[in-house]
């Protein structure tokens, strides 16, 4: 064994997996929680895109009709209808050919209008971010991700072994005891969400398995393996034929749909509608029910018809359980059709993951702070590991409040501001770890949780100046949630970050130091002596 | 002494960093080859349940790299069952598919 106990090797093994790409570890937790409000952000980030969600019976015969006037000759077409969270319709399609490429518009869902808005990558850059990285090809970076997410599961059940005790001992919590409460409140969080943890590390391998362990897929599909999907969903749309299709004309939409909203009286609308060979003889149309259930991404009743005789053809969804099983690993980890509750729960648990991370790449640093100052200088190894820290801990949310910021400041007419958002995420990132670097560490870490603060804070008052439409004074009078709630959730945030400088102010607990705090204390002195080799609280 | 005592530790530590990373992938990789070729039934169902149990697998072959007495035990004992199972994999493989 590594270590004279099982426990004991695992605890090593936990420091160090723990260690290695815990950044990296954070960084995919820290974005893949903001995507929960991927939709959110992208309606905060296009304040120009706003509409009256209509009936979706309406928002469907609205888009189809635009598709039929854009792409009449497209392979398929694929409507997502509007929602309050994204309330515009999205459509995309394959033009025909082989190398028929996809082409996507967002468009009013009443006017089918194509939405005219400032470019911007908005929520989805953070989601992209999160499970393939950003500038890399996407594969390398969803596999660089995937090692991430290995290295994370080998964590979760090492510590869990390390702390057998880790259930009784979350009712533990020792505050102002430097090291130990950073252990407890690791502990902590670790155990309220565990399952969440398990959960959304494990889904988040499973979703793209092909990719990770192809192995059992290849050799039981050998170069077929497109079709692991195909068979596993049947999707209804599928109808083989095996001529060539000739153009011929369709039913009117309207007579479907209503067919549809008559079948589905109760209960949930449609939430998409897919075509395949639109104004030919195979064409088939397919409605979608936009499910309640979070949990199954395929429980989506699909209703499809011959959209040449207006007929409706029979299900063919694949009802076994391991199809199911596909789906619900989906749906768990992407909670696309999360209620606001859940959703969140959910957004807490991921932040509870985020700070459980950060809470463990700092127990690093304290526990072996006052060891390796012994010869004065830390060591190399050290050092960089107190800067990562601060980089990734306080950086990344100073970037992404950087990233808000210019979606507000970078003029919305500019061609390819897009990129400059973008540009300006990582321009925040490299100036925090520069910063980091050569600032003392607990002033680096104070300046850039305060630099955090005001930014998050800032951000309704910018979105004020900037584009007063979709102000907290308009929105909240409107009843507008969701530009409402973003305000107000980064403010909330902001405050979050202003209380963690006011912490790291104050004066040390170390008990070396405490006859000195207790001085500076009665004295009243905001600015007690801090020294630099004394463990952070 | 002590500086070859250090070294042999720092080689004991990456040779198990080596059995859980590689050894354990493959390792598990051919435990998901078997059962994606074993297990009856449709075979897209048949992969995806062999697939998802393979990072359970995985993990496990990496708790094993560092719970073992040794580091050759720990490459041991997952080689061993790899060969194993790539053998009878290769053998169906042949026979049936």
């Amino acid at each position: 064994m590594m270590h004279n106990s099982f426990r004991q090797s695992m605890a090593w093994l936990h420091t160090w997996v723990g260690l290695v790409l815990g950044w990296l570890i954070f960084t995919i937790f820290i974005m893949g929680t903001a995507s929960y409000f991927k939709s959110e952000i992208n309606q905060w980030m296009h304040p120009e895109a706003q509409f009256q969600v209509p009936a979706p019976e309406t928002a469907a015969l609205i888009g189809l009709k635009t598709l039929d006037r854009i792409a009449p000759h497209a392979e398929s077409w694929y409507l997502t209808l509007p929602t309050q969270r994204a309330p515009l319709t999205s459509a995309f399609w394959k033009e025909p050919g082989e190398n028929g490429q996809y082409k996507s518009q967002e468009m009013n869902p009443l006017t089918g209008e194509k939405v005219i808005a400032r470019d911007s990558l908005g929520g989805d850059f953070f989601y992209q971010m999160h499970y393939q990285l950003f500038g890399l090809p996407s594969t390398i970076g969803r596999i660089i991700v995937g090692i991430g997410a290995m290295f994370m599961l080998v964590a979760l059940i090492s510590g869990v072994i390390t702390h057998k005790k880790i259930f009784k001992e979350f009712f533990t919590f020792r505050p102002k005891k430097g090291q130990r409460s950073w252990l407890d409140f690791h502990n902590f969080t670790a155990v309220v969400a565990l399952p969440f943890f398990l959960m959304i590390t494990y889904t988040g391998l499973a979703i793209f398995f092909y990719l990770y362990i192809p192995w059992g897929l290849m050799a039981r599909f050998g170069s077929e393996t497109g079709k692991l999907y195909d068979e596993l969903q049947d999707s209804a749309a599928v109808v083989k034929f095996d001529s060539k299709p000739i153009n011929h004309r369709m039913q009117p939409f309207e007579l479907m749909i209503q067919q549809t909203a008559k079948e589905w009286q109760l209960g949930s609308p449609i939430g998409s509608v897919e075509v395949k060979s639109p104004n030919t003889d195979q064409a088939v149309i397919a409605f979608t029910r936009m499910p309640q259930e979070i949990l199954n991404n395929r429980l989506g009743e699909t209703l499809s018809f011959n959209a040449v005789t207006g007929t409706p053809l029979p299900n063919q969804k694949n009802q076994s359980v391991m199809a199911q099983t596909g789906g619900v690993i989906y749906g768990l980890h992407e909670a696309h059709l999360a209620s606001w509750p859940l959703r969140w729960l959910l957004f807490f648990s991921g932040l509870l993951g985020t700070v459980m991370i950060a809470t463990g790449l700092i127990l690093w640093t304290v526990k072996r702070r006052v060891q390796n100052l012994k010869g004065g200088r830390p060591s190399f190894g050290h050092y960089l590991v107190e800067r990562l820290n601060i980089a990734a801990i306080a950086g990344l949310p100073i970037a992404m409040a950087g990233y808000f910021w210019a979606n507000r400041l970078i003029s919305a007419q500019l061609a390819s501001r897009s990129d400059l958002e973008i540009r300006s995420f990582f321009i925040f990132w490299l100036l925090s770890f520069v910063h980091a670097l050569v600032r003392p560490w607990q002033k680096a870490w104070r300046e850039q949780l305060a630099v955090a603060a005001i930014l998050f804070m800032g951000i309704p008052f910018i979105n004020m100046m900037m584009t007063p439409g979709s102000s907290l004074l308009t929105t909240l009078g409107e009843g507008h949630t969701v530009l409402a709630a973003f305000d107000l959730t980064v403010f909330g945030v902001g405050l979050f970050f202003a209380c963690a400088t006011y912490k790291v102010m104050q004066p040390k607990h170390s008990k070396k130091h405490n006859a000195k705090r207790t001085i500076a204390k009665t004295h009243h002195d905001l600015h007690a002596p801090h020294h630099e080799e004394v463990s952070k609280p | 002494m002590v500086i070859s005592s250090r070294a042999s530790y720092r080689w004991m530590v990456a040779s198990r960093c080596g059995a859980a990373i590689l050894g354990g992938y493959v390792f598990a990789s051919a435990i998901t080859v078997f059962l994606s070729l074993a297990l009856p039934g449709p075979r897209a169902e048949v992969v995806l349940f062999a697939s998802l149990l393979s990072f359970i697998f995985y993990l496990l072959a990496v708790i094993w790299a560092f719970a073992a007495k040794t580091a050759w035990r720990a490459w041991l004992w997952l080689i061993l069952p790899t060969l194993v199972l790539a053998t009878i994999s290769y053998l169906i493989k042949r026979a049936v598919f």
